[in-house]
């Protein structure tokens, strides 16, 4: 009778699936479970298996370019007040005393030899 | 660690915990969170691991190994909401791996589907009809019968069915189509008096 009618279309394929089996109750499935469980090596977490890396910063200690300008910087305001005080200080003009100087320059600039004999009088002198 | 049954109370608490609350509870292995967990998921992961192996015996004990597993390493389960699909998805992978290495006695029974038939009076019995349904699924490849019991039988949507399988939708798709193409071949013209019959025993 319904060889004629073709192939079962989706409705038809719809309803025949509604009619299969369905799986039995399942009773005492927690309890079963619970059985096996008993013997079931548990593989603990891994969140409470591993041991947080922490960070630890090393001290903290300005960069070496740092270092070396600081020292530098410091050289230089030591010379500074080095400079300063001995500019403050008479004694230390002591310390230049016999040394060519402005004024000695000075003195030459008056004795302009005008001949050799000038020279010869002069190297007399020096020797003298 | 034994799974005791817990107190009622303690499981009372856990009852309205979200499965993210369970999860964790679980990992922290709280046994009341995980018997709820169970309790809440263990109906739906049978009855597909039943439909999937052709209503074999070992469906409990496969429908078992996925709890264990659960159990074993909850937090496995990255997000909560993923949680159903990923039972599924073991559940299902679970049936194809044993029955790859032992035949079922429902895909031996679909090798033989051609011998199902309607007793002396016909298609009477709807259990002769339910029986021939079942061997007409079983009779399917793996696959396609993994799509149509998740989006026929479960009313799963493509979309969800296609994540437990670990598949693009078209592809999903293109297997229920083929399911359903065979399933019409497998029943063939019988199928039509199976739906009289059905007609008739209402």
């Amino acid at each position: 009778m319904s060889k004629s009618l073709g192939p079962l279309n989706d409705v038809e394929l719809n309803k025949l699936l509604s009619a299969a089996n369905n799986p039995p109750e399942l009773a005492g499935f927690e309890q079963r479970l619970a059985v096996r469980l008993a013997g079931h090596s548990v593989v603990v977490p891994q969140h409470n298996n591993v041991v947080p890396f922490k960070k630890i910063d090393p001290p903290v200690s300005p960069p070496k370019f740092v270092m070396r300008r600081i020292s530098i910087a410091t050289a230089m305001a030591a010379s500074l007040l080095l400079g300063l005080f001995a500019g403050n200080s008479q004694d230390v003009i002591s310390l230049f005393e016999g040394v060519t100087d402005i004024s000695t320059i000075g003195q030459l600039a008056e004795f302009a030899p005008l001949s050799l004999d000038d020279i010869g009088k002069l190297d007399g002198e020096t020797q003298s | 660690m034994a799974l005791r049954p817990s107190p009622d109370l303690a499981q009372n608490h856990w009852q309205s915990a979200s499965d993210a609350v369970l999860l964790e509870a679980s990992s922290r292995r709280i046994e009341a969170a995980f018997v709820v967990l169970v309790g809440r998921y263990q109906r739906q992961i049978y009855r597909v691991v039943w439909r999937i192996s052709g209503g074999h015996a070992d469906s409990e004990d496969i429908a078992q190994e996925t709890f264990l597993r659960l159990w074993s390493n909850p937090l496995q389960v990255r997000e909560a909401k993923a949680l159903k699909g990923w039972l599924l998805r073991v559940a299902s992978n679970m049936v194809m791996d044993r029955y790859r290495r032992k035949p079922t006695q429902g895909l031996e029974a679909a090798e033989h589907i051609a011998d199902l038939g309607p007793g002396p009076d016909g298609w009477t019995a709807m259990a002769q009809v339910a029986q021939a349904i079942d061997a007409a699924v079983i009779a399917l490849p793996e696959r396609q019968r993994i799509a149509l019991a998740l989006v026929h039988f479960e009313q799963m949507t493509n979309i969800a069915a296609a994540e437990v399988m670990d598949l693009s939708v078209d592809a999903l798709e293109s297997l229920l189509a083929r399911a359903r193409r065979k399933l019409k071949e497998i029943l063939g013209p019988q199928g039509r008096e199976m739906l009289v019959a059905m007609e008739n025993n209402k």
